[in-house]
């Protein structure tokens, strides 16, 4: 098993649909997963740190 | 003969056919597109045989309107009954599609005729679109996904190439190619019969080598009964344009700054109002788009992924697995952030009754296709995340937006200036980026070349 809690949580996603090979480095896809909670972190300031409902999500057809 | 108004105008006085203006294509395809690579499949006897029809059909006295006899180019997501939907990949197959997409049976309904499939950037995902060169200097990159169509239109092959805009993918390869280009209001064009990326992001539309080009190919798309050509000429008198330079607008390149600018004076000189806003949600455009797009993209491609992976370019792999293993939380949240971003854009547009907001295009011209990132002074930026920051917050907002084009950097590459209105003003925004395409020269400049 891999040694990070985010490894882990990446390696788990990759076994649950199927993603094996070399194709799929654990490594750098955990890097990557990394950057993109980060990025994440930064909508924050936008609409604060909690999760979203999903009743509250937005419908491109009715922007206003 | 370079646009549709021009072609129309020789086909209904007689003086060519819809079989010398398809002939013409196929010969200078061949020849210009050794070099281009703007198209990717031009099945010839098929497009004669569509000539052959028109002409036939105008000489019974049946006209269905500008498009008639007026050769298209369609980007290959987009499914044409006859020829493989390729996708800019080797995951499809090269076994022709049974059926039209709901554009393409709309295109044929208004006469027009398809010239082929032109090239997009793999999968719809990415802004280069190799091995596809810019007309204007091939060693540049014509942007992308819609590069394909883009380079087409610049080269004067065709008057119109249908492409798709996820994050920019229309505008960003009209930008740097010199054409206009416009993504409609989100729904107004169908999808059904094209290749997804992110299905809640995706938009398709006309790239054209006029504005009114444009808003012919749109009164086709859309039909729905409304000739988004009408008006072209009424001006702009009186309206008002919020003038957006702020993040994540700047930084840009110096001669995109004053080509900008010089293309705010023209605006206000045509008697529209020009004002400086500032909407700093639009700073969280890029983390809003992408963390959309992975979670869609892969619902759209999941069984390649597994079964293929080796055959997915590294970088949209990446984005690919991105979407299977970060957290549903990260979509839900950015898909708020969109809602807070498109609301943030409209509260602006009613404080300063604006009638349109203005902006560069793109902060950069066409890159060189050895170069990766882009430089403004000591802050590096990758090609998507440059090309991408300007567009991508009217595909969140899901309003039009047009590029048009706006003058030239010192190299000689074409720089584009972005018009959106509110959604359903479609009309409204190609009525603006005419007026100024008619009190400037930029749209009628044409590459030495190929043009």
């Amino acid at each position: 098993m891999s040694d990070s809690p985010a490894a882990e949580a990446v390696a788990l996603k990759l076994e649950k649909h199927g993603l094996h090979g070399p194709a799929f480095d654990v490594a750098a896809i955990t890097a990557d997963y990394a950057a993109r909670i980060e990025m994440d972190a930064g909508l924050d300031a936008l609409i604060g740190s909690d999760d979203v409902a999903g009743d509250r999500l937005f419908d491109p057809r009715d922007p206003r | 003969m370079r646009t549709v108004s021009e072609a129309g105008t020789a086909l209904r006085s007689g003086t060519v056919t819809a079989m010398q203006l398809a002939t013409e294509f196929v010969a200078r395809q061949a020849t210009i597109d050794e070099r281009l690579h703007s198209f990717v499949a031009v099945d010839a006897p098929r497009l004669l045989a569509e000539a052959e029809q028109a002409d036939s059909e105008l000489g019974a006295g049946r006209d269905r309107g500008p498009l008639h006899g007026i050769p298209v180019g369609v980007k290959d997501i987009i499914d044409v009954a006859g020829y493989a939907t390729r996708c800019g990949s080797p995951l499809y197959p090269t076994d022709p599609v049974d059926a039209d997409a709901t554009v393409i049976t709309r295109l044929r309904q208004a006469g027009a005729l398809i010239a082929g499939k032109t090239a997009s950037h793999e999968l719809a995902c990415g802004v280069v679109t190799s091995p596809t060169s810019n007309p204007w200097n091939t060693d540049h990159v014509p942007g992308g996904s819609s590069g394909g169509s883009g380079a087409a239109v610049a080269a004067g092959l065709v008057p119109i190439g249908l492409g798709s805009d996820t994050g920019g993918s229309i505008r960003i390869p009209a930008a740097l190619c010199g054409t206009v280009g416009l993504k409609p209001t989100y729904g107004l064009v169908p999808v059904t019969g094209v290749q997804p990326l992110s299905v809640s992001l995706d938009h398709l539309g006309p790239l054209g080598a006029t504005v009114a080009d444009c808003a012919y190919a749109l009164t086709a798309l859309a039909a729905d009964g409304t000739d988004y050509s009408n008006g072209l000429d009424r001006g702009i008198r009186g309206l008002r344009f919020g003038v957006l330079t702020d993040p994540p607008f700047a930084p840009m390149q110096p001669d995109i700054d004053t080509a900008f600018r010089l293309a705010v004076e023209v605006l206000t000189t045509l008697g529209a109002e020009c004002v400086d806003v500032t909407i700093p949600a639009l700073q969280h455009t890029l983390a809003a788009e992408f963390g959309i797009i992975p979670l869609e993209a892969f619902e759209c491609h999941r069984d390649s992924l597994r079964e293929r992976p080796l055959d997915i370019d590294p970088s949209i792999r990446t984005l690919l697995i991105a979407g299977a293993v970060i957290p549903s939380r990260i979509f839900r949240r950015a898909t708020a952030a969109r809602a807070q971003i498109a609301k943030a854009i409209a509260r602006v547009m009613d404080e300063h009754h604006l009638d349109a907001l203005v902006s560069p295009t793109l902060p950069a011209t066409a890159s060189p296709k050895a170069l990766s990132q882009h430089t403004y002074g000591d802050l590096s930026e990758d090609l998507a995340t440059s090309y991408v920051r300007t567009t991508a917050p009217f595909n969140l907002s899901g309003q039009p937006a047009i590029s048009v084009p706006c003058g030239f950097d010192r190299a000689g590459l074409p720089i584009g200036l972005q018009i959106a209105t509110r959604a359903g003003h479609d009309q409204l925004a190609l009525r603006m980026a005419s007026a100024y395409e008619h009190d400037t020269s930029w749209s009628r400049r044409r590459c030495i070349e190929f043009g």
